[in-house]
């Protein structure tokens, strides 16, 4: 039944549509301090294990996606999938690009008999946040630990988020890739959440992207 | 740029930028100073020695201290929306076009008429306002209060909104270091060395302490040297963080710190974005205190003029800023801390009259001191100091042997002895020690995981400081698993730091504990004698302590007069409660960005944008912003909207967003058994592909919340609650799982924000639906009866939910979309059933139509409703165990006399009734005996033409026919209702099932 919606689909409304992103690296002193970008609305699936069926429901998970769901507040990737802790014996499977409704159809086939299978595609907003001052505006949004030290690349939270309830994680690393955060709160919170990251971060010099923004300088470029 | 002069400026020396001179305002009066300065040192430098007037008397008063602790200095700082009150002057970096004003004094600081105050002093004495402003009661806020509110205060508060920005933060450590002078620096070296996560916080714009006016050798250089190799060291190391211009003001629990952070203070304004100010939340641990000591004072006969300084401001004022607060000096110590500003003096060519020594025998290196600098000693105390606002004219001193002596001086520092910075280490509760040795408070039992060092710790030495500073950084750190190699302690000789107290010396002028309050020791001892013999009631009594410096400079002092006063000795006495804050700060600060319509946060509709570009006013609803009623141009009023809208939706069709609605996906073999124990009512029979009106009752058995429950397959439900109750039904639903039966495999999951959820309802509801279903999906009434639901496809592929359920008590359905297709969906409903009429309705058209039809929501859901009452009995199962029913058959629920649902009209029809008035039996008295209830919900129909209402009332299922008085005494009303059954129209469900 999930179909995976298309997100240049006209008929699909993002999250902050409604919202013109922000640049405020000139009046800061011309450097660069954070980059915050919304994502485009990844496919979603909540699976949960059946009573007594976390290691099955865990296996088969790592079966069809190629990683091992974290089995405490962690982040794991492989290929377009990423998967999140969300409680015990509970996951967020994130499934991007062409193959995500074929990936989820497998993941409710292989997990039929140990969990159950929700689809959570349009409940959220997924904001990115890199740059030098990445931790330091988290530290303004979230009470937990954010230092290298205590929350290396991978770690993930279900915490506070300026008043909003959500998930932060650590993009596990890549090679040659700039660390970045990820944001993932209630949709119909976006704007909220956005505000308060934004005003958080100006001061650093902030270059901000809305899913919106980029359609539209897309369609200047296409006038062009 | 016109440089005005500075007179009391030295020619060498301080930290001060000579190269940078910066114009500020005092008053009007241009002035001027350095970068570097402080706005006391700079007025200071410029001759101003007057600074404010006190709290009740209106005294003139000087700069007392050149740090935190100031009692007297206090400023409007700034204009307009950014003017600050009671900024205290010592803490205030110099910028250039500064400006600043005196407070509490009228029409200048030089000529107060309020000073008049002072002449009535003994009416003013401690307890006057209790004694006097007693009769009669009602004066108390017409009269009295305003009066003394004009006459007493500090400054005031700006009457714009503030235009800056603040921030909250939080950071984490290992080791929390809380001073940054030579104790806190060398913790900080120990901890960072050894691989600990480090803050290092400071007040201060630079890291230092008393070194930075006290000067001194370490390891055998200049502490300015070793001052910049420390802070050098610990900005290359990784884990440390250094934090200036951050006071830590309050301890608590786990280790967590509240701390100020002054981003943006010293500059005329703050930087494009930047925070003004940044409060932190700081969780460590370990922590080091290392918070120093404060100077206390002398109390003594004049000691209030302007002139009388801490003899360690002074050495600050000379040695940091250059600036010498007066011309001729007096020294009045206790102690060898005084000659230290003798020498102070001294080396930069200042003269000093004489050193009043309260020592009987004075120690060799104090005599050494005297004898380098031809300085005359007076071994005995000064007895009054004679002055007025324009300074300190004369002191009278009085000799051990018998003698007395006048000194010609403008400047007297006083040297009473050291108190430790204690505070934090006594935010937990923990009472102070008192330690004979240094005769000061020293901490005792600490809240867990601190560690307290230095001057604050009583170790008054340069040496010890260092010493103790890195052991405690090292331990600290070492317990954080961090126990790397850190090195060794820098090294300084330990002076000698002796002292004997000399609390008070009496006389006949007043002679002042608490500035900023204008508490006396005659105060005190007035309190003692009136029965406020415990420190505490001492404290409430004269107020002493309790101004913005909270007692910095007065509390310690003043417990020893009680003490004295009383026959006790200090440690009997005792010291008051400490609490947080250590420093005053802003309620910005606190409240962060989350001010005005960011103080929550606001929801968002899937179908906002389409209701905000066709006419819909909004509400805020909860946390919700949902449209309330959609204007049509001619509209006059939002009755006429709304009545519109109720009759396209009793007439033809209408559309409504209720994506509000909680909703939860509950899946598991025993799916069925588990909302069998939820709700009152079976779901386990429930066919598969339908949907069921459910109620749950909280654990006490009254009604918790209500909604439709669909069967999606054998083991698979989808649950909507009420918008109000989404999380709380959420929360109740895990706690069952969870605990209650975790012998069930049940999954649940809030699918709340995943679906965008339209309610299409009316007569042509079907047709508008056929509009946007995709072909070949059948939803003839065969296919999807009054209750039916069906998964179908809309707008070309878009997956979709329809079920055929009906708040408003039309035929209507509910049509779901991922939320992300909400906006296109309302759209092309609209677009495409416009030939229908269809029109869209908000929420106050669907309280009307929920209120024509009886059902009940949160206004009768109120937590005091049993099912019973609500007229929900039949619903209840008689067969099966759930949440509340043991509770829910009390005998108290049980009463006939209980509240019930029933319905109202005006018996003259005209008449409109309000929800909140109270029911009374027709000729009863209006009082709260004869109360039968209240309204609960009303409207005007415009289905039946006239205003109706739901409400509860005494023994209602058994009343209908019967009059009573709905009598509303807050907004006059008073009409007499007829009661009937709670559903006004359709009573026989004919048109949701047709």
């Amino acid at each position: 039944m999930a179909e995976v919606a298309n997100t240049m689909d006209e008929r699909s409304r993002s999250p902050l549509a409604d919202i013109t992103g922000a640049d405020t690296v000139a009046e800061t002193g011309g450097v660069c301090g954070v980059e915050l970008r919304e994502m485009p609305q990844a496919a979603a699936v909540l699976v949960a294990a059946r009573r007594g069926e976390t290691d099955a429901a865990s296996a088969a998970l790592a079966q069809v996606l190629g990683a091992a769901p974290p089995a405490t507040p962690a982040i794991a990737a492989a290929g377009d999938a990423r998967i999140l802790w969300s409680g015990p014996g509970k996951w967020l499977v994130m499934l991007d690009g062409a193959a995500a409704a074929a990936h989820s159809e497998n993941i409710r086939a292989a997990t039929k008999e140990s969990a159950a299978i929700v689809d959570q595609s349009d409940m959220r907003v997924e904001l990115a946040l890199s740059g030098p001052h990445a931790r330091d505006v988290l530290s303004r949004l979230v009470s937990i630990d954010v230092d290298a030290a205590a929350f290396p690349p991978g770690s993930a939270a279900m915490t506070g988020i300026a008043h909003v309830s959500g998930h932060v994680w650590l993009a596990p690393a890549r090679t040659g890739q700039p660390e970045v955060f990820h944001i993932l709160g209630p949709r119909s919170y976006a704007e909220s959440l956005w505000h308060h990251v934004v005003v958080a971060a100006e001061q650093y010099g902030l270059r901000a992207i809305t899913v919106a923004d980029g359609a539209r300088s897309h369609d200047t470029d296409a006038a062009d | 740029m016109s440089i005005a002069a500075q007179p009391f400026r030295l020619d060498r020396g301080g930290s001060i930028d000579r190269g940078q001179p910066l114009d500020f305002t005092f008053d009007g009066r241009a002035l001027s100073g350095f970068a570097g300065d402080t706005l006391a040192s700079a007025l200071l430098a410029s001759g101003v020695r007057l600074a404010g007037r006190s709290f009740k008397y209106h005294r003139p008063r000087g700069i007392f201290t050149a740090g935190p602790e100031e009692p007297n200095a206090l400023v409007e700082l700034r204009t307009g929306a950014r003017r600050e009150p009671n900024t205290r002057a010592t803490t205030v970096e110099l910028f250039d076009g500064l400006v600043a004003e005196s407070q509490n004094r009228w029409p200048s600081l030089s000529h107060d008429v309020m000073a008049i105050n002072g002449l009535f002093a003994p009416l003013f004495a401690a307890g006057f306002y209790y004694k006097t402003f007693k009769w009669p009661a009602r004066f108390w806020e017409m009269v009295y209060e305003p009066m003394i509110r004009r006459a007493a205060g500090l400054g005031r508060p700006p009457e714009d909104p503030d235009p800056d920005r603040y921030e909250r933060a939080t950071a984490f450590c290992d080791v929390l270091v809380v001073g940054g002078g030579p104790a806190g620096l060398s913790a900080a070296l120990a901890a960072g060395r050894a691989g600990a996560r480090v803050l290092l916080c400071d007040t201060d714009v630079e890291f230092g302490g008393r070194l930075l006016s006290d000067g001194g050798e370490i390891d055998g250089q200049p502490a300015s040297n070793w001052i910049a190799e420390a802070v050098a060291e610990l900005s290359a190391l990784p884990g440390v963080r250094l934090m200036p211009r951050t006071s830590v003001f309050g301890a608590y629990d786990g280790g967590t710190f509240g701390a100020l952070e002054r981003v943006a203070d010293h500059l005329p304004q703050p930087l494009p974005y930047q925070p003004r100010q940044r409060y932190w939340r700081i969780v460590a641990k370990r922590a080091v205190v290392t918070a120093g000591a404060t100077e206390r004072p002398i109390v003594l006969p004049g000691n209030d003029v302007p002139g009388v300084m801490l003899a360690s401001a002074v050495r600050s004022y000379v040695t940091r800023y250059a600036v010498a607060p007066g011309r001729r000096f007096a020294i009045f110590t206790t102690g060898d801390n005084g000659w230290q500003t003798a020498a102070t003096l001294h080396a930069a060519g200042c003269e000093v009259t004489a050193v009043v020594d309260s020592r009987p025998h004075l120690p060799e290196a104090c005599r050494a001191i005297a004898a380098r600098t031809g300085t005359p000693i007076f071994s005995g105390h000064v007895a009054e100091i004679h002055g007025g606002k324009h300074g300190i004219r004369r002191v009278d001193v009085a000799r051990h042997d018998g003698g007395t002596q006048s000194l010609d001086v403008d400047c007297l520092a006083l040297a009473g002895g050291w108190n430790p910075n204690v505070m934090l280490a006594c935010h937990h509760g923990n009472k102070p020690r008192w330690r004979e040795d240094i005769a000061a408070f020293v901490p005792d039992g600490l809240p867990p995981g601190m560690r307290v060092a230095g001057a604050a710790d009583g170790a008054l030495g340069l040496g010890e400081c260092l010493r103790a500073g890195f052991a405690a950084g090292r331990d600290a750190a070492s317990e954080t698993g961090h126990a790397g190699a850190c090195g060794t302690h820098a090294g300084a000789a330990d002076e000698t730091v002796a002292s004997s107290p000399v609390w008070h010396v009496s006389g006949h002028g007043k002679a002042f504990v608490d500035f900023q309050h204008d508490v006396t020791a005659d105060d005190i001892a007035l309190a003692h004698q009136e029965g406020y013999a415990s420190v505490e009631l001492t404290k409430r009594y004269t107020t002493l302590g309790m101004a913005t410096d909270q007692g910095k400079t007065s509390n310690v002092t003043g417990l020893a007069i009680l003490a004295a006063v009383a026959g006790r000795s200090i440690p009997e006495t005792g010291t008051t409660v400490y609490r947080p804050p250590v420093e005053p700060f802003s309620f910005g600060a606190l409240a962060g960005p989350h001010t005005g319509k960011h103080l929550k946060p606001t929801r968002i509709t899937p179908t906002h944008a389409w209701s905000a570009a066709n006419g819909a006013s909004f509400v805020e609803s909860g946390l919700w912003l949902r449209a309330e009623w959609y204007a049509r141009p001619g509209e006059r009023s939002w009755l006429e909207s709304c009545n519109r809208e109720v009759r396209a939706v009793r007439e033809a069709v209408g559309v409504c967003d209720v994506s509000t609605l909680g909703k939860i996906d509950i899946q598991g073999p025993d799916a069925g058994a588990f909302l069998d124990r939820v709700y009152v009512n079976t779901f386990s029979t429930l066919p598969i592909g339908r949907a069921r009106y459910g109620v749950m009752l909280r654990e006490d058995g009254f009604v918790f919340d209500d909604g439709t429950t669909s069967r999606l397959a054998e083991d698979h439900f989808l649950m909507t609650t009420t918008t109000a109750n989404a999380d709380r039904v959420m929360q109740h639903l895990e706690f069952a799982r969870q605990v209650l039966w975790p012998e069930l495999d049940v999954q649940i999951a809030s699918v709340s924000e995943q679906w965008a959820q339209l309610a299409v309802a009316g007569p042509k509801s079907r047709d508008a639906l056929r509009t946007v279903v995709d072909a070949g999906h059948d939803i003839s009434d065969a296919s999807v009866p009054h209750l039916g639901i069906e998964a179908v496809t809309v707008l070309d592929g878009i997956p979709a939910r329809l079920f055929r359920i009906s708040y408003s008590g039309e035929h209507a359905y509910e049509l779901a979309v991922p939320a992300r297709y909400g906006n296109a969906l309302m759209a092309a409903l609209m677009q495409r059933g416009a030939d229908l009429g269809i029109t869209p309705y908000g929420l106050e058209a669907m309280n009307v139509m929920r209120i024509e039809k009886g059902h009940v929501a949160g206004n009768e859901i109120n937590g005091t409703a049993t099912a019973r009452d609500l007229g929900l009995e039949r619903m209840v199962s008689k067969r099966k165990d759930f949440i509340g029913r043991v509770m829910a058959e009390r005998n108290a629920l049980l009463a006939p006399g209980r509240w019930h649902i029933a319905g109202f009209k005006p018996v003259d029809r005209n008449r409109t009734l309000r929800a909140g008035a109270h029911f009374l039996e027709l000729g009863a008295s209006a009082s709260a005996e004869n109360d039968q209830g209240y309204m609960t919900s009303t409207c005007y129909s415009p289905t039946l033409g006239h205003s109706i209402g739901l409400g509860l009332i005494s023994r209602g299922h058994q009343r209908v026919g019967d009059r009573v008085r709905a009598y509303d005494p807050v907004r006059n009303g008073d009409v007499v209702v007829e009661i009937c059954d709670p559903v006004f129209y359709d009573q026989r469900g004919e048109r949701q099932r047709g």
